[in-house]
């Protein structure tokens, strides 16, 4: 599931009883606003304000002028929609975020008294909430003091925090955060702007349909379909290995050497299923043209000559004009019948890892291995 | 004395009549893990290489005394399992699943927390005590015997680790995967008390990686360790912002860095290496200079 954008967080906070400005997507939703309005570009990344992606119109109905601009100036992520919503008039801003603390092992409540543009400028309090303790108690005193609120305001401040955690976890969050949380003259709290994250193992799906995104990165999705997981650098060694903490020490490997990083993958669920998905996964890789791939894989429950024979499937239907240099490191069960099946193909191979790293740098230099 | 797992565990496997489960049993049988039974949910009765399998739990253990679970089933029922474990007596357990949701995970680390039960992972390569008990992927033959704890977030550096050892003639006393998910159980903190407290390990060699606070957790326990700990940081030259494969790997915050933690270990007096394939000659010369067996 993506990042959510800020109008579907808001459509989970509105059904947790959270309220937010009266908005929708652009341009139905102009129909239905008058008086002074905010367009908002809907983007999966932070800093719009700053960006000239938030602006003020002064009447939804005529904004199509303003809409364009705004898209046309917008220097960052591509625009998945526009949002607008009625512009609220607040006394003050808060922070307020529900997230995960890995390290103590439970959701914390994040709040902090000076929300909006600059809020790592402040400094918020961080309340554990633990599957055995619930709601602590005196988490509506720390609120309201941290947030220097009088009492029924701070009241109103922890009812809407607890709510906040009941949508968290309802909905398998690993983020949910309301920045800026906006006080008005009369009293009332409203989410200005919602970002939330979901858990990409959640069991449950949201109660609405997320809509795909227009602009998914198509290397991500291409990893997702392949089952494995990547990440795109634009060195000139790519680097495909079996298993996270091994990819990043390889990764750390060649940099000391004065490598570049390039496309990266780590094989992960895709050893033990097909073999087409490995294979694929090497044509994939190679479709960015990396100087040279360098394999890395130990196996201890896999087998080497299965993921062997996948990669000479894929280099058999690369033309051999396309092939960059190849390394392979093939370690653990049945590494002695894989490097036989890669015998043909004249890759560098050793099971060394320090020289199957050292050969790698040496041959995107252009050097000979 | 091994820790967690040794010849006297009495191991039960949730999953056994999937593929991996079977796997497992396989390798445990062939080289004298002492498994005892299996749990599948509507498999009660059968076999799988002649251990009788259960629908329950709480019907493995009344035949046949398990008291340490290695769980292989889907990662949705993996919160089922671990509860229904911990309720049937399990003490040990191994989370070999990956893609647990998180939320759950939280609520069976705190369940087998509470109930002092120790629980590795999820998305834990496993345990082994070589020529004792293996709950890893880690194949047996692999794994020499020796005098040198492992303790790893990832189980492929695990796999590295022991070659590197391997090549100095060493071997490990037991390798403890903690797995690479944001929240797991059994931490770094957890396992270094039961090594420095082990007669049979000489040396500990300790793999983190980038995101989280549990290898700077863990320098306050080094501080205080007679053990000599080598040190392995992954990840010190991971791209920014990327998850690569460990969800837990992501960088958050400027102290979960890489060069915060080496920092942190470095100062407890933790011999930090920065290349995965240095650990064997690092921890050869360590037991020299400490004159342990090793």
């Amino acid at each position: 599931m993506p990042d959510l954008l800020e109008y579907e967080a808001k459509e989970l906070f509105r059904r947790a009883g959270i309220a937010t400005p009266r908005g929708g997507l652009w341009p139905d939703a102009a129909e239905k606003l008058t008086g002074p309005a905010v367009i908002k570009v809907q983007v999966p990344e932070g800093g719009r304000g700053k960006r000239g992606g938030i602006r003020p119109v002064p009447n939804p109905a005529t904004a199509q002028v303003y809409v364009e601009r705004m898209l046309s100036e917008w220097p960052g992520a591509p625009v998945e929609a526009v949002y607008v919503e009625e512009q609220v008039q607040v006394e003050r801003e808060l922070y307020l975020a529900v997230s995960l603390d890995r390290d103590q092992r439970c959701p914390v409540l994040i709040a902090g008294a000076e929300g909006g543009i600059d809020v790592e400028e402040s400094r918020p309090v961080t309340i554990p909430i633990h599957p055995l303790g619930g709601w602590p108690p005196y988490a509506e005193r720390r609120l309201q003091t941290a947030l220097r609120l009088g009492p029924e305001i701070g009241a109103q401040v922890s009812e809407l925090a607890r709510r906040l955690l009941a949508a968290f976890q309802a909905h398998e969050a690993e983020l949910m955060e309301i920045n800026p949380l906006g006080l008005t003259a009369d009293g009332q709290l409203i989410a200005l702007d919602g970002k939330v994250i979901i858990d990409p193992s959640a069991r449950r799906s949201l109660p609405f349909a997320v809509a795909p995104r227009q602009h998914a990165d198509p290397f991500l999705e291409r990893c997702k379909e392949l089952f494995v997981n990547g990440a795109l650098c634009d060195g000139e060694i790519a680097m495909i290995v079996s298993g996270a903490g091994l990819l990043m020490a390889t990764v750390d490997l060649i940099t000391d050497l004065g490598g570049s990083p390039g496309v990266l993958i780590d094989l992960g669920a895709a050893l033990f299923k097909d073999p087409f998905y490995v294979t694929e996964t090497v044509k994939m890789v190679n479709g960015y043209k990396p100087k040279v791939i360098l394999i890395n894989y130990n196996l201890q429950l896999a087998l080497c000559d299965r993921i062997a024979a996948a990669i000479a499937e894929a280099f058999r239907a690369i033309p051999r004009e396309d092939w960059p240099a190849v390394v392979v490191r093939q370690k653990g069960n049945a590494a002695d019948e894989g490097a036989e099946i890669l015998l043909p193909f004249h890759f560098t191979s050793t099971t060394d890892l320090d020289e199957a790293c050292r050969l790698a740098v040496e041959l995107a230099r252009g050097g000979k291995a | 004395m091994a820790i967690a797992v040794d010849e006297y565990s009495r191991i039960l496997i949730q999953g056994i009549t999937g593929a991996t489960g079977r796997t497992f049993a396989q390798r445990m049988l062939r080289h004298g893990t002492p498994l005892v039974a299996g749990v599948t949910p509507g498999k009660g009765g059968q076999q799988v290489e002649g251990i009788p399998v259960f629908d329950f739990v709480a019907d493995a253990i009344e035949a046949t005394d398990a008291d340490t679970a290695l769980i292989s089933v889907p990662p949705l029922a993996v919160h089922d399992a671990v509860i229904e474990a911990i309720d049937g007596g399990i003490r040990t357990i191994v989370i070999y699943s990956e893609g647990v949701p998180v939320h759950e995970a939280i609520r069976v680390v705190a369940y087998a927390q509470a109930h002092g039960v120790k629980l590795f992972g999820p998305n834990s390569a496993g345990v082994i005590t070589p020529g004792k008990a293996n709950l890893s992927d880690l194949n047996d033959v692999n794994v020499p015997m020796g005098r040198v704890g492992v303790v790893s977030k990832s189980g492929t550096l695990s796999y590295e680790v022991l070659g590197g050892l391997k090549e100095q003639g060493m071997g490990a006393s037991t390798v403890c995967c903690l797995g690479g998910d944001p929240v797991t159980g059994i931490r770094f903190v957890d396992v270094l008390p039961l090594f420095e407290a082990d007669p049979d390990t000489d040396a500990v060699v300790l793999v983190g990686e980038i995101g989280g606070q549990a290898e700077v957790a863990a320098a306050r326990v080094i501080r205080n360790m007679r053990t000599p700990v080598v040190a392995f940081i992954a990840g010190r030259h991971a791209p920014a912002g990327k998850r690569m494969g460990h969800a837990g790997a992501l960088i958050s915050g400027s102290l979960d860095g890489a060069d915060a933690k080496l920092e942190a270990l470095a100062e407890s007096g933790a011999h930090v290496i920065t290349r995965i394939t240095d650990v064997g000659h690092a921890v050869a010369q360590l037991i020299r200079t400490s004159g342990r067996a090793g």
